[in-house]
């Protein structure tokens, strides 16, 4: 599903962001990226969504090259993959209805599509009553939810967070797991970068860990001790 | 259909996107209302100093006072004459009854003819028009020869008045350029900036959307709308305010400064308002365009 063939990437300012990584992501997979800040989380899910393309290597989404996209391309490339952010990055001046619309009406659907998509993600992460709500009237776990009902509204193969739950408590962050656990059940791959030790151990899935931009450990059922940073 | 659906959307965003922004929105519609009032103010005073020094042009001429005892014939007989005055227009003969009867209701005295005892002391005289005020110091000249015309007994014309008008009209027309230029500069200070604060906030924005798969004509659709209906906004209301201003300032010219005849021309009018119409559509449609541009490449 997901493949980095000898990715590296090095920025303009001579910093290296990530050094020769090779992995394999499969179907249905739910994958923890872990690592102490800086050590290249946020490099590997901006080179997954193409917001910027490696110095070197390839990387295949679905057996195909997203280096050869075209620019106009990525919007259509984007829609088959949810994003998910540390800080929400909701639309301010919407409402958490019309946060979500937006990505389906981007899609050029029709109006009772989008009601009917919509609602059904809103109602999967327990919002159907703040429908009318805008961001600065929700909570920062509420807001995170929304951005959760975003993600999946156009049902993606594909999730990426990126820290979800850095800005939130241990028990929001909680409720935010147990709905992504519950999007990966139901089949969709999820790639989630995070430093929470906590959360990572609680679960049990394959866990990456980066160190200065190298994979150091790629465990199929792993923890995150901290003495591996 | 696509499209179709995207116009929808688009539309409906752009409206409640003007209602949810209204402080920023009031504050680009101003700016682009003050900069195209300024700018249709400058039009029509530079049109209105051409036409008000084309005005004291016409009335240049110069005067010429025949002697007493030439015979009305020979003076009629003269007329011919000034047509080789070089930039001649017309020459009028002002016969000595109708000049009495002008200063008469001049004075609002019709009593000045008796007061006179039936006689006339004013001479017959013609009045030369030329197309330019330059040519008149040579027509003078040339009028002077008193062998040419030893019916001429004096010459009148406004040396002065001539020599400031040329003066008058050359500084309103650069007075007039600078004025445009400078007021443009500064519009386009006022935009520059406007349109800088508007994308700083909708910067995000468009990032947000780009991540969620939008494409650019989607993203670009209630940006353009948006800049568009700003740009028409705003110029209707700098012409809102430059026809009644206008129209006020005649009226109160018209009604108490006797010695200035503004530019009534409803047509030159008309052009104004639908130029700065079209300018204020183009500004908007631009200005959101090089707004969301940079941002767009996500
Ligand atoms: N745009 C950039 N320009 C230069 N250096 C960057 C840029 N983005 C990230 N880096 C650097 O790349 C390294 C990896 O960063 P990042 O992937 O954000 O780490 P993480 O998400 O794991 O905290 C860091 O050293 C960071 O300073
Ligand atoms: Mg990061």
């Amino acid at each position: 599903m997901i493949q980095f063939i000898n990715v590296s990437k090095e920025f303009p300012n001579g910093t290296v962001g990530l050094k020769n990584i090779d992995v394999k992501i499969e179907e249905g997979e739910f994958v923890f990226l872990v690592g102490a800040s800086g050590a290249g989380k946020s490099t590997f899910t901006k080179l997954l969504i193409r917001e910027m393309l490696p110095t070197e290597g390839n990387i295949l989404v679905n057996g195909k090259s997203i280096n050869r996209l075209k620019q106009r391309q990525v919007p259509h490339f984007r829609r088959n993959i949810g994003f998910i952010f540390q800080n929400y990055r909701l639309l301010g001046d919407r409402t958490a209805f019309e946060n979500v619309a937006f990505a389906v009406e981007a899609l050029g659907a029709a109006k009772r599509e989008v009601e009917r998509k919509v609602d059904y993600a809103l109602r999967l992460v327990g919002l159907e009553d703040r429908k009318t709500h805008f961001p600065d009237e929700l909570s920062g776990g509420e807001q995170q939810r929304v951005a959760i009902a975003r993600a999946i509204v156009n049902n993606p193969q594909i999730i990426i967070a990126d820290e979800p739950t850095g800005n939130l408590d241990p028990e929001t962050a909680k409720g935010i797991m147990t709905i992504l656990n519950d999007i990966n059940i139901k089949g969709t791959t999820i790639v989630m970068a995070t430093h929470d030790a906590g959360i990572v151990n609680r679960a049990s899935h394959r866990v990456m860990e980066l160190s200065r931009g190298e994979l150091v450990r790629d465990d199929k059922q792993g923890g995150y001790n901290i003495d591996f940073i | 259909m696509i499209l179709f659906r995207y116009l929808q959307y688009g539309f409906r965003d752009t409206l409640r996107s003007l209602w949810r922004h209204k402080g920023m929105v009031l504050v680009s519609v101003l700016t682009v209302a003050t900069m195209l009032t300024v700018l249709g103010a400058a039009t029509l005073l530079a049109a209105n100093s051409e036409y008000m020094a084309g005005n004291m042009e016409d009335e240049l001429e110069v005067i010429v006072y025949l002697n007493s005892n030439v015979t009305r014939d020979d003076a009629l007989a003269l007329e011919p004459a000034f047509h080789e005055i070089t930039g001649f227009e017309s020459a009028v003969f002002v016969p000595k009854e109708d000049a009495l009867a002008d200063m008469s209701t001049r004075f609002g005295e019709t009593s000045l003819a008796e007061a006179l005892g039936g006689t006339n002391p004013l001479p017959d005289a013609y009045r030369i028009k030329l197309e330019q005020p330059e040519q008149i110091a040579p027509a003078v000249a040339y009028l002077e020869n008193t062998e040419t015309f030893p019916q001429i007994e004096l010459i009148r014309y406004g040396q002065d008045v001539v020599e400031n008008m040329i003066a008058l009209t050359d500084t309103l027309e650069i007075a007039c350029i600078a004025l445009v230029i400078g007021m443009l500069l500064i519009a386009l200070f006022l935009v520059n900036s406007t349109i800088r604060l508007t994308v700083a906030t909708r910067g995000e924005e468009i990032n947000i959307m780009k991540y969620v798969g939008a494409t650019n004509l989607y993203v670009r659709i209630p940006f353009f709308l948006e800049g568009l209906m700003i740009g028409i906004i705003g110029a209707l209301l700098a012409d809102v305010i430059l026809y009644f201003g206008y129209g006020a300032i005649l009226d109160y010219v018209n009604q108490n400064i006797g010695f200035i005849t503004m530019l009534d021309d409803p047509q030159l009018m008309v052009l104004v308002l639908l130029a700065l119409l079209a300018g204020g559509t183009l500004l908007g449609a631009l200005g959101s365009n090089i707004a969301i541009k940079k941002y767009l490449k996500v």
